[in-house]
């Protein structure tokens, strides 16, 4: 029975987490660097626990703090959220050890896909077919010059830790060969603390594909359908869909038991995700198990009306799943775009800072997870994805519709996003066509131009302004009242925010 | 009233007069009446004749932020004529500062005082938000000066380094792109 959890995240996700507990009757204890102490998570939950200095090192990847605040409050069972320590099969051990439940798989099955080598070998046994690549990993620069040569170019550089693109870079020359693996050991090692690197063919025009899965403790798995994630920037999935455009009914079919052969093979327990890569001819190659909750998933939800992470939390707690697999259907579509702090117009580096105004977009079939509020401030420590935005319709040009309005509704201002970009991205004929093939934005977007503002926008922005200042100019002196109102010399205000 | 406001780097002229019923700016030739209603100390809606135009809005240090329609704008009084100067000044002074294109850690220096370096030559790469950033030159030139140590978190515009730049004053050169992930910063 799991009465108290402890949420080893922050974010959007920690937020998610949280209100998956209260649903469920489970007080949530949130953990907190410095720099998040007005963070959103900590606002929500029934309690919060500071760790202390603001980089991942020192407060949410220290396992001796995670572990010692959940034993300080008598939480039963952690959930890592993604990143951080998800997929982390020392802290699991760590868990298990100290007899806090983990939200997750168990430490054998984390660490067996956690190793992309082991979990080649695994699913090759199990009769998925996988993609060329080194059957070992490494971190000597030699070794893996040595190795890049033999797979043969272009080839792709992977943490062998990780995911979420940190230290993944795609080599076309020889020349970019050396600078690419030097930069991804030391973005491994910063990321993961774990330098070591793999890789393995890259696959001209293929697909992302993903398929959720679930499975308890007493051996019964069940897959809710793919999803589409192949548009991507720098090897960060930005917009995902379901059901994805590419897949034949067969061809869904067949992924989707491929894809519970591999969690078998794994001995794989809770929510977990196999992701494939399906090319031009539709064939499709086991890529790797995601063995965590993905930033994702809310799609699969929508979809398939299954709330991934009260199934996670049940699962966790020993109990039989109820769900049958011929009970899950995809009902309508879904489409994510994340919304990230980034600058568009600056070649998408991050962009820090308060967030002075946040309107958020709403409507039938919006969802919106998101981490921040007007007056957040917005760190440079940790990954600058600020919310999710998720559009369901019952087809996939509805979805596509309403997410293109919600997109324009949303207002975040103080710093940058690349909501221009993700508009762009959604509007493109080749989106709106479908073909979503992971070199999408390389080849639709090379460069992203911001495009002009609307004249009649831009002619009421200045206007307001205008009229904004006029009416200051023109406010009557009123010296008395002045004395007993101070709220007229800040000129515009809210609360939470600092002019 | 008049208000000089700037956009985008383009200079706007307004006029506000007071209506009957709102307001009357002029901007250059055109001439729009508004109503405006206050919703909140943030959120306007003006009314072009029957057209509502909702308007979001934070004024900080002196630039009002604004959202309109899915689009952001930066509108702020224009830059005091001294400041522009010395910005051409350092354009003049033929060298180039490059700086970080964002706070975050320094974590690699590419670049040695004294070298030679092309236009996209690595110089630097600066990490945030666990993702490393290179920073490219814009331009050909020599290496006068690294002002950092490695490690050193920067800030954004702080000048990394000082290059001695061949023939085109810096001033002129454009960000360069190049493997669409160069970050450089001339603020």
């Amino acid at each position: 029975m799991i009465r108290k959890i402890l949420i080893a995240n922050r974010g959007e996700i920690a937020v998610r987490l949280i209100r998956a507990c209260r649903e469920l009757g489970i007080s949530s204890v949130a953990v907190f660097s410095e720099a998040d102490a007005r963070s959103l998570h900590v606002q929500m939950a029934d309690e919060a626990i500071p760790l202390g200095p603001s980089p991942p090192l020192q407060s949410y990847l220290d396992m001796d703090k995670i572990i010692a605040a959940a034993k300080r409050v008598s939480a039963d069972a952690i959930h890592p959220g993604y990143g951080f320590l998800a997929e982390n099969a020392d802290f699991v051990r760590r868990c298990e050890e100290e007899g806090i439940v983990f939200i997750g798989p168990s430490s054998a099955a984390m660490a067996l896909v956690g190793d992309k080598v082991e979990a080649r070998r695994t699913v090759e046994r199990a009769g998925v077919p996988t993609i060329p690549g080194m059957n070992t990993k490494s971190s000597d620069l030699d070794f893996l010059e040595r190795q890049a040569r033999a797979i043969g170019l272009p080839l792709l550089v992977k943490a062998s830790a990780g995911g979420g693109g940190k230290g993944m870079r795609l080599v076309r020359s020889s020349a970019e060969l050396r600078p690419a693996l030097e930069a991804g050991i030391r973005e491994a090692t910063a990321a993961f603390g774990d330098g070591s690197l793999y890789l393995e063919r890259y696959l001209e025009e293929p697909h992302h594909v993903e398929f959720q899965v679930l499975a308890d403790h007493r051996g019964h798995a069940i897959h809710l359908f793919e999803r589409e994630c192949s548009i991507q920037r720098r090897y960060q999935k930005i917009v995902e869909e379901t059901p994805s455009p590419v897949l034949s009914n067969e061809l869904r079919a067949e992924m989707g038991e491929a894809a519970l052969r591999v969690i078998k093979a794994c001995s794989y327990t809770n929510a977990g995700t196999v992701e494939f890569l399906v090319d031009r001819d539709g064939r499709y190659y086991f890529l790797e198990v995601n063995a965590r909750i993905q930033v994702e998933h809310p799609i699969t939800e929508l979809v398939t009306g299954v709330d991934l992470v009260r199934q996670q939390i049940l699962i966790a707690s020993g109990q039989k799943m109820r769900l049958r697999q011929g009970e899950i259907r995809q009902r309508g579509h879904a489409i994510e775009c994340r919304i990230y702090a980034e600058d568009p117009e600056q070649d998408f580096l991050p962009s820090f800072g308060k967030i002075l105004l946040v309107r958020e977009p709403c409507g039938p079939g919006i969802r919106n997870d998101s981490g921040i509020y007007s007056g957040f401030e917005v760190s440079m420590h940790y990954d600058p994805l600020l919310a999710k935005l998720i559009a369901w319709g019952e087809d996939r040009e509805q979805a596509r519709l309403r997410m293109r309005a919600a997109l324009a509704e949303y207002a975040i201002l103080g710093i940058r996003t690349q909501i221009p970009f993700l508009r762009a991205v959604i509007e493109h004929p080749a989106f709106i066509a479908g073909q979503t093939t992971t070199d999408f934005v390389a080849r639709y977007f090379p460069v992203f131009r911001m495009p002009a503002p609307s004249t009649w926008a831009e002619e009421a922005a200045l206007a307001a302004v205008a009229i904004v200042e006029f009416e200051r100019a023109q406010a009557p002196p009123a010296e008395g009242r002045r004395r007993f109102s101070p709220w007229l010399d800040l000129g515009s205000w809210e609360i939470g925010q600092r002019h | 009233m008049d208000i000089e406001l700037e956009c985008g780097g383009k200079r706007h002229h307004l006029k506000v007069e007071r209506t009957e019923n709102g307001y009357r700016v002029h901007t250059g030739a055109r001439s729009t009446e508004y109503q405006c209603h206050l919703v909140s100390p943030g959120t306007r809606v003006l009314l072009e004749g029957q057209v509502p135009r909702l308007v979001h809005f934070v004024k900080t240090d002196g630039a009002y932020h604004v959202f309109v329609a899915g689009e952001t704008f930066l509108l702020s009084p224009p830059l005091p004529s001294s400041r522009q100067e010395s910005t051409r000044q350092g354009a003049v002074s033929r060298a180039g500062q490059i700086c970080a294109p964002m706070p975050g850690r320094l974590l690699k220096l590419l670049a040695r005082e004294g070298q030679r370096v092309a236009p996209g030559d690595r110089l630097a790469i600066v990490e945030a938000m666990k993702m490393e950033h290179e920073v490219r030159s814009p331009v050909a030139g020599i290496i006068r000066k690294v002002n950092f140590p490695e490690d050193t978190l920067v800030d954004t515009g702080q000048p990394l380094v000082e290059i001695e730049v061949d023939e085109a004053p810096l001033g002129e050169a454009q960000p360069s792109t190049q493997n669409g992930k160069s970050g450089i910063s001339r603020r």
